[in-house]
């Protein structure tokens, strides 16, 4: 793979001494057309280093051999001209291939760009956060006046709100719906609040699955003293009124989707006797029962 | 010759010292640190990085300290393949000593080789790292050029050899020996001490010529050696004979004998290494030499350095004249007169 070393002090200095010189023109020349590589042939440049070493020469022999050597010359400028238009080809091919590593550049400078788009928006959005935050913090250290801050009582059913009843003594008054914003909130009422219930109790709607032909006697419930999440309700199950038909255990209870109090949904088996069911019904968040849920199998 | 022989002296010099504080660098490495360093300490003509240093110079005004450590490299990743060769050839004796799997034994020896090979990249990394993106894309794409080049030359050679391949042409040594020698040992080291010296401002190929004409010059000058009564680096007279090397000599004489002794060459050739005898390879040292082979591979030679000459004169015979630019002309002449 590499070129063998020579490094024997023991060596002659000229081990071949006799070195026959190129003899003219062909030798020293890149013109490789079909009038170069002979005796007779235009010189090259390299002509007047070697033409004492030729000077008189022109033994039959010795010009075959010339001949041949310029051929060698000739033939050796073509293998070099080959290797280097694989050399280019090979390379025109890499450079068209699927990719090339002198994509890298541009590709390097895309990503760099795309990176500086990012982080410039990243920046954007953050300052976006801070003047935002600090909008809101401006807002916090002014105090309210006395009286402004309105707190809004726990959920009201919204269906409520329909039709207006008298309010009771411990609950707020209502109060029209547009007027809530500016009035005092003790004096004032949400948009949606209930106008039959009073505030004290929520609107209970019962739904049934499994029995076909059951109804609820129930239809509000006490409202928590505490916020209390939907999850937190429950209700003991359902035992007959003069019967002994198994208790109905299954009730669940959720928001109304509507905004209407909450909603019970009781499953009654099939063939579950006719009659009526009663249980009481609670919160996680206090020992008083907020009411019985009435429900009849018919 | 003093001028340039002086050129020489230092610009080994500097490259040895550069090489030593390479391989001084990192953790101490048992089984691998001697290794390295080994026949970077034999010595060395140190040819490839004063090719490399003086066209630097030529091109750029001064051998930097970039051109150097490429220098450093260079000299590195051939004693990297130094050492495969040896093992690939079997040799015994590289620089008057024992080849380093000789001492050590092939396994050691091939992981020191890899080792020295990659080894190599860091100082050419730190020669171009400062000098743009630009100047490393031309220097490693002439790095990886060379080295697909080399290992194809290498093995066209390995080839010819353990495939017996016969009725080979003239243009396939040339092809060979343009791929295994040439390119590793001038031309690459001539195009990287004109990408660094010129700051990647000039063509690498413009050096391609010159190196391919001086290497084809030094390769057959080095076979014909082997056949004198000298061969000169430890090796056995007709040593490439008995090994069957396909030489220009050898695809010559088997053209220019009779059909009976063509015969008896190829049987020559068919026979494994052991199996050539002594009578045999005399027989085909003294057949070359009647067929004219030795006197034509003499005259290719010459005919190579001339147009060695005429490529360096286009190349360089523009350049105003400096002692680089001597010394990378006188290598033509050094050629045969190397001792």
């Amino acid at each position: 793979m590499t070129t063998p070393e020579n490094n024997d002090p023991t060596a002659p200095a000229d081990p071949q001494p006799h070195i026959v010189r190129p003899p003219e023109g062909p030798q020293t020349s890149p013109n490789r057309g079909p009038d170069t590589g002979t005796t007779t042939g235009k010189a090259g440049k390299g002509e007047e280093a070697h033409q004492p070493h030729q000077t008189g020469v022109r033994d039959p022999d010795v010009l075959a051999v010339n001949e041949a050597v310029a051929s060698t010359v000739r033939t050796a400028y073509d293998v070099l001209s080959d290797t280097i238009a694989q050399g280019r080809k090979a390379a025109e091919q890499f450079r068209v291939g699927a990719y090339n590593v002198r994509d890298v550049p541009e590709d390097l400078r895309h990503m760099a760009g795309n990176l500086l788009g990012l982080a410039r928006q990243l920046s954007s959005t953050t300052f976006d956060i801070c003047e935002a935050l600090l909008r809101q913090a401006d807002g916090v250290m002014t105090p309210p006046p006395p009286g402004s801050t309105h707190v809004a009582p726990f959920q009201t059913p919204k269906g409520e709100q329909a039709a207006p009843k008298p309010a009771a003594a411990h609950a707020p008054a209502p109060a029209p719906a547009p007027a809530a914003a500016a009035a005092p909130a003790h004096a004032s009422a949400p948009a949606h609040a209930p106008a039959t219930a009073p505030a004290s109790e929520i609107h209970l709607t019962v739904t049934f699955e499994g029995h076909d032909s059951a109804r609820a006697h129930t239809t509000t419930i006490s409202r928590p003293k505490t916020p209390t999440g939907t999850e937190q309700f429950a209700c003991d199950g359902l035992i007959q009124r003069g019967g002994s038909a198994a208790p109905i255990t299954a009730v669940a209870f959720d928001a109304h989707p509507n905004g209407r109090g909450m909603v019970a949904t009781v499953y009654v088996p099939p063939e579950h006797p006719k009659g009526v069911y009663v249980g009481a019904v609670y919160c996680a968040t206090q020992d008083l029962p907020l009411g019985q849920l009435v429900i009849e199998i018919e | 010759m003093a001028v340039e022989g002086a050129l020489l002296q230092r610009y080994g010099a500097a490259t040895r010292a550069e090489v030593m504080r390479y391989l001084a660098a990192g953790a101490p490495s048992p089984f691998l640190d001697e290794m390295l360093a080994d026949y970077p300490a034999r010595g060395g003509k140190m040819l490839r990085p004063a090719i490399c240093l003086a066209n630097a110079a030529v091109f750029g005004g001064e051998a930097s300290a970039a051109a150097v450590r490429a220098a450093a490299a260079i000299e590195m990743l051939h004693n990297a393949l130094l050492i495969h060769d040896d093992v690939q050839d079997g040799s015994e004796l590289r620089r008057g000593k024992p080849t380093l799997h000789a001492l050590h034994g092939v396994p050691l020896a091939i992981n020191a080789g890899d080792a020295l090979l990659f080894a190599a990249f860091a100082p050419l990394i730190d020669a171009v790292t400062s000098l743009g993106s630009h100047v490393i894309r031309q220097v490693m794409d002439v790095t990886s050029t060379m080295a697909r080049q080399t290992a194809e030359g290498q093995a066209l050679e390995l080839g010819w050899r353990d495939r017996n391949v016969t009725g080979l042409t003239e243009a396939d040594y040339m092809r060979m020996a343009l791929k295994k020698t040439a390119w590793m040992g001038m031309i690459w080291p001539a195009q990287l001490g004109l990408i660094i010296g010129s700051r990647g401002r000039l063509d690498p190929e413009m050096v391609l010529r010159f190196g391919y004409f001086l290497g084809l010059a030094f390769q057959i000058e080095d076979d014909l050696r082997n056949l004198s009564e000298d061969p000169g680096y430890g090796k056995e007279q007709n040593g490439d004979l008995a090994e069957a090397k396909r030489t220009l000599m050898l695809i010559h004489v088997r053209t220019a004998c009779d059909a009976e002794e063509r015969a008896r060459l190829d049987s020559f050739l068919a026979l494994s290494r052991e199996d050539r005898s002594a009578e045999d390879v005399l027989w085909l040292a003294r057949l070359m030499h009647e067929r004219g082979s030795i006197a034509h591979a003499r005259a290719v030679a010459a005919a190579m350095a001339g147009a060695a000459e005429h490529e360096f004169a286009a190349v360089y015979g523009a350049l105003p004249p400096s002692e680089e630019g001597i010394f990378l002309g006188s290598l033509v002449r050094w050629v045969f007169d190397r001792v």
